[in-house]
């Protein structure tokens, strides 16, 4: 969608055309100035910024919602729980907790600097890049500009170009709650993000696929750039023998159908016994049924694929294994049925890629340790779940793997407590985000310690020369448990 | 042939099998480097004085005479570190101050936080929950990494390779270490000795310089610890993007230090010019240049010169307080800055013994050399300034230090500068002291680094945060209003719990 035009959007196809031309230049020197001017370094200021995005969402709320539902089928009640109110809790505790956030934290001292002021700062890095896609595209913009703002940034947002609409609002209608001096939306592809990366921020905060974060962490580490990687992988889900089949089922058809599949988070695919499946798929097909009617594709509470080639890619990967539920497809809708694929081979495609649809394969082991094996043979995933009625099961998975976030007998719940941090490991991500934690992401921990100008006869013990008095009173003293005296 | 191969491979089945996990195996080898550090104090001291130039009594020392006989090969120096010092006597170990506290004391101190405080860093973290979360278990869970890449450098290198190393091990991690080849007694040191320490299937030693370190780099870790200079940092930071490898890069930059009007010239001369010496101005966080005013500069000049007088002797280099530079390569830069603005203090260099006099280097430009890279060596430039304001544009236009050092009698100046500029750390009339408080995060900022570590942050450096959501199974009538198809009376009941003010509540 070219010719995107708005406040403090820049995507002139003229400068796209014209080879040399740096779009972003002008962009990114005027937040610096107003970076280093010291605009966004006062509470007032942040709160501000805070109360706009707040009145952003909610002034907005209908045209947002209608927006999701264009670009991904979503009903008003997914956008409302997955994506507008959690961004109005994010803003919410941001502004109730803001000036504890950014208070100086005082610190334990030792014997040496006991007259002294020993505190870490919380400072802003200076200019913040928000790269998001195009799944969650409030959520996963405006969540992380909570916290890049709060931390009393400067922020430049690009939004994912495959969610149209919500580019579209967040390019033309969101920078008029925020101070344009401090805040702007870039917008392009995989080629204009790539120009922008040449350019140098003082933080980059990206989510998307593994492959692309290798790329965002090279172009990093070009500037030395800190960032936080919010990636994906496979989300096993190991179901137990010892569970009730359609408890499980009703979980794990709910998160995994949510938004059509396209969850960084939702399961990817199930690990079971083959007693256990053959319990737990007409647990399946009841729960599917019952949330979507007969007619899954005629439900207004399930999503659709978010375009062409994401369609073509999974109607491929319905082809593996054996369907037993659903399978259906409708390329003029963008639609996948709820489908559940038995007898998958591990070296299939389906349980090669991160599957980011309503698929759901099932993969049989034998037992809780080989469950344990498979998950552990792979790539550390961003989210793992366990469905089980004994607590030393949980507790066993738990233990012997690892993965960015872990929920027992549930699904992706755990997104919604800010208490928690929101992380991948390996190749799922680095850093975290959500409640503090995105203050903290954003902001740099200044280590300060301001001592007294005079005391100097205090001091002089620790300059040379040294006496052989001197030297052993200082040796006897920094052999003193935890007592550095110098 | 892959060199490392084999050895990576052992690690990661050893991680693998389990055995780092409990806070036993992790108690084990900390206990092990603490008597490392005991048992191997006289050798280390020994190492750090061959590798770093200091004078040393104990000439006699057998293990002195070994290492100087096995060096002699590759060692580029020469020259009168055989000859007993005059004024001291066998047994004594003045020069030793200078690592007994800055690499020894300071592992150990570390050594023994993380032993006293390891099941408490351990623990699940229980969090605050919300009302669809209140008959959960919320918590986060601290987890070790894997296998852990450790690259220490020459300046402080025991201290920069045990200091990581212990929040490596004490988060269960295996470990990798690679010290810098350019400090090759404690290079020794530590790839023949430290390991007998610890339980090997989880740690090894790897040697080698740029090129073994490059592919090194081309394996995949699970954390790579580095600390150096901001060009190979980014060399480190490409590599690990690869594999998609988290990093903490421990930099270094200018250290700017501000002397105001506003104070005791004698008593911020012997702070300026000790730390800016303190292992012949060696240290990532030293002070780097001074910016004062033409006036101060007057009253500090003289200052700076009583303070080295007496610090030093008037005769520099027969000091046993005062290092070396650690190699001919540096010696020769550093010889090179000697020749920028004018000298007003020192200028003495002697090539045969890697000497540079402490140094003072007025009417300085900031396009000389001295003021474009880091000195890391004896030579403090003064650069003049009209006005607070101005030195603090002066900061600001360059890159973000590792260290920030302010020097006056006014909290307000002091305040100013803080709130106005970044830097890694800061110190208000003081040197490099925040570095001995383990309850300070020590980081970099910029080009000057990224993460931090110390105490408590070392062990959260080297540990993934796992959040974990343990529900009770069952109660699904209790959940089953969230499913689908919604009802407009399931979603008013819905929202509202959700849209509740002050409880950040979601029916989910």
């Amino acid at each position: 969608m070219s010719g995107i035009k708005g406040p403090g959007s820049v995507n002139d196809p003229e400068l796209e055309s014209t080879p040399g031309m740096d779009p972003f230049t002008d962009t990114l020197q005027r937040l610096r100035e107003a970076f280093s001017s010291g605009r966004t370094r006062s509470a007032e200021f942040r709160a501000a910024q805070l109360n706009g995005l707040s009145r952003f969402l909610r002034e907005n709320k209908q045209l947002l919602q209608e927006t999701l539902a264009r670009d991904l089928h979503k009903a008003a009640f997914h956008s409302d729980i997955s994506e507008l109110i959690i961004c109005q809790n994010e803003v919410d505790l941001a502004l109730r907790s803001l000036h504890t956030w950014m208070k100086d934290e005082p610190v334990a001292k030792n014997l040496v600097t006991q007259l002294d002021s020993a505190f870490i700062r919380k400072e802003p890095f200076g200019l913040v890049l928000i790269l998001t896609p195009w799944n969650y595209p409030l959520n996963l913009s405006l969540v992380p500009l909570v916290g890049a703002l709060a931390a009393g940034n400067c922020v430049v947002l690009k939004p994912s170009e495959m969610s149209k609409c919500a580019e579209r609002v967040l390019a033309e209608v969101l920078p008029r709650y925020l101070d344009q001096s401090c805040f702007a939306v870039v917008l392009g592809g995989p080629e204009k993000t790539g120009k922008l990366l040449e350019h140098e921020f003082d933080y980059i905060f990206f989510t998307g696929s593994p492959r692309v974060g290798k790329i965002v962490m090279a172009a990093a580490a070009k500037h030395l750039t800190p960032v936080t990687l919010e990636l994906g992988g496979k989300n096993p889900c190991y179901v137990d023998d010892n569970c009730d089949p359609q408890t499980v089922a009703n979980r794990v058809a709910f998160f995994r159908c949510f938004n059509a599949g396209q969850t960084c988070v939702a399961p990817d695919y199930v690990l079971c016994s083959p007693e256990m499946q053959a319990r737990l798929v007409p647990a399946l097909q009841s729960a599917i049924t019952r949330f979507y009617g007969d007619d899954p594709q005629s439900s207004p509470d399930l999503g659709r694929i978010i375009n062409e080639k994401h369609f073509q890619r999974l109607r491929d990967l319905l082809s593996c294994g054996r369907v037993v539920i659903g399978g259906q497809s409708d390329e003029s809708d963008l639609y996948i049925a709820p489908t559940v694929l038995v007898d998958v081979q591990e070296t299939e495609p389906v349980m090669q890629e991160e599957i980011f649809g309503p698929i759901l394969p099932i993969v049989n082991v034998r037992s809780l340790g080989q469950a344990i094996d498979f998950i552990n043979r792979r790539e550390k995933p961003l989210a793992l779940y366990v469905f089980s009625k004994s607590s030393q099961v949980v507790n066993q998975m738990l233990d012997r793997t690892s993965s960015g976030n872990f929920a027992g007998n549930e699904g992706f719940t755990y997104l919604t407590l800010t208490s928690l941090p929101f992380s991948g490991v390996g190749k799922s991500g680095m850093g975290r985000y959500h409640g503090k934690f995105s203050f903290d992401t954003f902001s740099h921990h200044r280590a300060c310690l301001l001592s007294h100008s005079g005391l100097e006869m205090l001091k002089n013990i620790r300059y040379p020369p040294y006496s052989d008095c001197r030297q052993k009173l200082l040796t006897w003293a920094l052999g003193s448990h935890s007592c550095n005296l110098l």
